[in-house]
C-alpha cells in the first residue's frame, strides 16, 4: 500500500487467517495496523497484490459481490459509530434484519440473547448519544456478532474499555468462536493481555513489514 | 486568427465560462447519481424488503402527513389570495374565469411547484442534512461493513417516500385552495357556488390533473436526488455539511422552476 508520497507504508505482507485461528497484530500507535486491517476486511483493495477472502480473490470483485463477503466479515474500528437517528435495538438488528428480511419482532427475539449478554436491554430504545461510550462500543460488538461472521477483525478493542470490560466482550467473542469456529484477526498495543488469557498468534507490525 | 480580449473582459467571461461548465458537470454528476440510485433499487430489488419498506413508511409519514398542517396553511392562503387580487375581475367577467383562474394558476402551476417548495425546505434539508452528517462520521461506511448497499438502504426509500408524498401532497393542497377560493369567493363576490363548482368541474381536464401529478413526481424525484447527492458527498469535517445543504437547496429550486417551465411549454404552448 502506497500513502500519498509514493512511499510504501504497507511492504511485503503475507498472512493468512484460517477458521478457528486467533492472529494478533502488535501495533504501536501511529502505526499502519489500521491499513492492513481495512484492506483484510476488504473496505479497500492494496495497490499491489491479492486479497483472498473466503477463498475468493477480492481485490477486482464488484461492488455488490464485495458486499455479499462483506456480510460474513465482522470488522469493528477504533472509530466506528452507530448510526445515530436509529436505536440501540434498530443499529443492532440492522444487518439482521436487512439479510433475513425479518420483521422487528422477530429481530427482537433473535436479538435478545445478544442484547443480554452484552447488558444493553436496558438501553435498547435509547439513541446513540444518551447511551454510555463503553456501552456503544459493546453494541458495535454485538451488531457484528449478531451477524454470524466467518471472520472478525477488530481494531484496537481495548479503547475505551476497563480491563474487566475488555475481559468481559473477549470471552463473549471466543465464546461465539467456538462454536462457529471463525477466523478471528485483532490489532492492538497489549500484547500480554491477549498472549497470556487467551493464546494469540502475535505478529509484530514495524517499518510496514509484518512478522511473527 | 487570434483574438485578444483584454483582462477586463477576459476575467469576468472566464469565470462565467468555469461557473457554467461546473453547472453542466454537477449536472451529469447528479445524473449518474440518479442512474445508480434506480439501477441499485432494481438490483437489490429482493433485499432487506421489510425495513426498506419500513423506511418508505417512515418517511411518507415524515414527508407527507408531518407537512400536511403547512400545506393546508399555505394553499388556503394562495386560495385566498388568488380570489382576493381577482374578485374584481370575478364580478364583472363572471363565473366562467374562476374555473380557468384555478386551473391555470393551481391545478397546471402553482399547486406543484408550491408544494416541491415546501417539501425541498422541510424534507429536502433534513434529509441532506442527516445524510451528510453520516457520511462525515463513517456511518455508511459501518452499514457497508454489514454487507448492506448504503445506496439502496438510505437512498432509495427516501426517493420512493419523497415522491409519493409529493403527489399525495399536491393532490391535497389542489383541493385545499380549490375550497378557500371558493369559500373567499363566496363570501366577497356575490356569484352563485353552484355555477362556480360547474365551471370549476369543467374547466379542469384530465390532462391538467395529469400534468400536475407528472410534474409532482418528478419533483420528489428531483428534491430527494438533489439533497441525497449533496448529503453523500460531505466530507471532512461537521462544517462541510450547512454549505452542502445550502447548495441542494438552490440546485434543488432552480432545477424544480426550470422542469416546470419545461413541462408547461410542452403541454400547454
Amino acid at each position: 500500500m502506497d500513502s500519498d508520497n509514493n512511499s510504501r507504508i504497507l511492504h511485503n505482507i503475507s498472512m493468512e487467517i484460517k477458521a478457528g485461528e486467533k492472529k494478533l497484530i502488535h501495533a504501536m500507535p501511529y502505526s499502519p495496523a489500521v491499513h492492513l486491517l481495512r484492506i483484510c476486511a476488504t473496505m479497500y483493495p492494496p495497490t499491489s497484490g491479492t486479497v483472498t477472502s473466503l477463498g475468493r480473490i477480492t481485490n477486482e470483485m464488484s461492488f455488490r459481490n464485495l458486499l455479499l463477503i462483506k456480510r460474513y466479515i465482522g470488522f469493528v474500528e477504533r472509530v466506528s459509530s452507530l448510526i445515530s437517528n436509529k436505536s440501540l435495538f434498530e443499529n443492532v438488528t440492522l444487518g439482521l434484519r436487512y439479510h433475513n428480511n425479518i420483521s422487528i419482532n422477530e429481530a427482537r427475539r433473535h436479538a435478545h440473547t445478544f442484547l443480554l449478554h452484552f447488558n444493553l436491554l436496558r438501553n435498547i430504545n435509547d439513541r446513540p448519544a444518551q447511551i454510555p461510550p463503553e456501552k456503544l462500543r459493546m453494541a458495535l460488538f454485538c451488531r457484528e456478532l449478531i451477524l454470524a461472521p466467518n471472520l472478525m477483525i477488530l481494531e484496537k478493542p481495548s479503547y475505551g474499555l476497563s480491563r474487566d470490560e475488555l475481559k468481559f466482550l473477549m470471552e463473549a467473542i471466543l465464546d461465539y468462536q467456538t462454536k462457529s469456529n471463525c477466523g478471528l484477526l485483532i490489532s492492538d498495543d497489549d500484547v500480554d493481555f491477549f498472549t497470556e488469557n487467551y493464546g494469540f498468534f502475535v505478529y509484530d507490525l514495524k517499518n510496514g513489514c509484518l512478522s511473527n | 486568427m487570434r483574438i485578444f480580449l483584454s483582462p477586463l473582459v477576459a476575467q469576468p467571461l472566464g469565470a462565467i465560462g468555469r461557473y457554467f461548465l461546473e453547472m453542466i458537470s454537477e449536472g451529469f454528476r447528479m445524473a449518474g447519481f440518479l442512474y445508480i440510485i434506480f439501477s441499485v433499487a432494481w438490483r437489490h430489488r429482493k433485499d432487506g424488503r421489510k425495513i426498506i419498506f419500513q423506511d418508505v413508511i417512515s418517511q411518507i409519514y415524515f414527508t407527507g402527513v408531518q407537512s400536511i398542517p403547512l400545506v393546508f396553511l399555505v394553499a388556503l392562503l394562495l386560495g385566498g389570495l388568488l380570489i382576493i387580487q381577482s374578485a374584481e375581475y370575478l364580478t364583472s367577467v363572471g363565473e366562467e374565469f374562476f374555473g380557468t383562474l384555478v386551473n391555470v394558476i393551481i391545478i397546471r402551476e402553482l399547486g406543484s411547484l408550491l408544494t416541491a417548495i415546501i417539501v425541498l425546505l422541510r424534507s429536502g434539508a433534513a434529509v441532506a442534512t442527516e445524510m451528510g452528517y453520516m457520511a462525515v462520521l463513517k456511518e455508511t461506511k459501518g452499514i457497508e461493513m454489514m454487507g448492506i448497499n448504503p445506496v439502496h438502504y438510505l437512498a432509495v426509500p427516501r426517493v420512493i417516500g419523497i415522491s409519493i408524498s409529493m403527489i399525495c401532497l399536491f393532490v391535497c393542497f389542489s383541493i385545499i385552495s380549490i375550497l378557500g377560493g371558493m369559500l373567499l369567493t363566496w363570501m366577497i363576490t356575490n356569484l352563485e357556488m353552484t355555477n362556480l363548482i360547474k365551471e370549476l368541474s369543467q374547466s379542469i381536464g384530465a390532462i391538467d390533473l395529469f400534468v400536475g401529478m407528472t410534474k409532482s413526481l418528478f419533483f420528489g424525484i428531483f428534491v430527494s436526488i438533489v439533497s441525497l447527492y449533496h448529503g453523500f458527498n460531505a466530507a471532512g469535517a461537521l462544517t462541510s455539511i450547512p454549505p452542502r445543504v445550502s447548495k441542494a437547496m438552490v440546485e434543488g429550486l432552480i432545477l424544480c422552476i426550470s422542469f416546470s417551465a419545461i413541462i408547461s411549454a410542452l403541454f400547454y404552448l
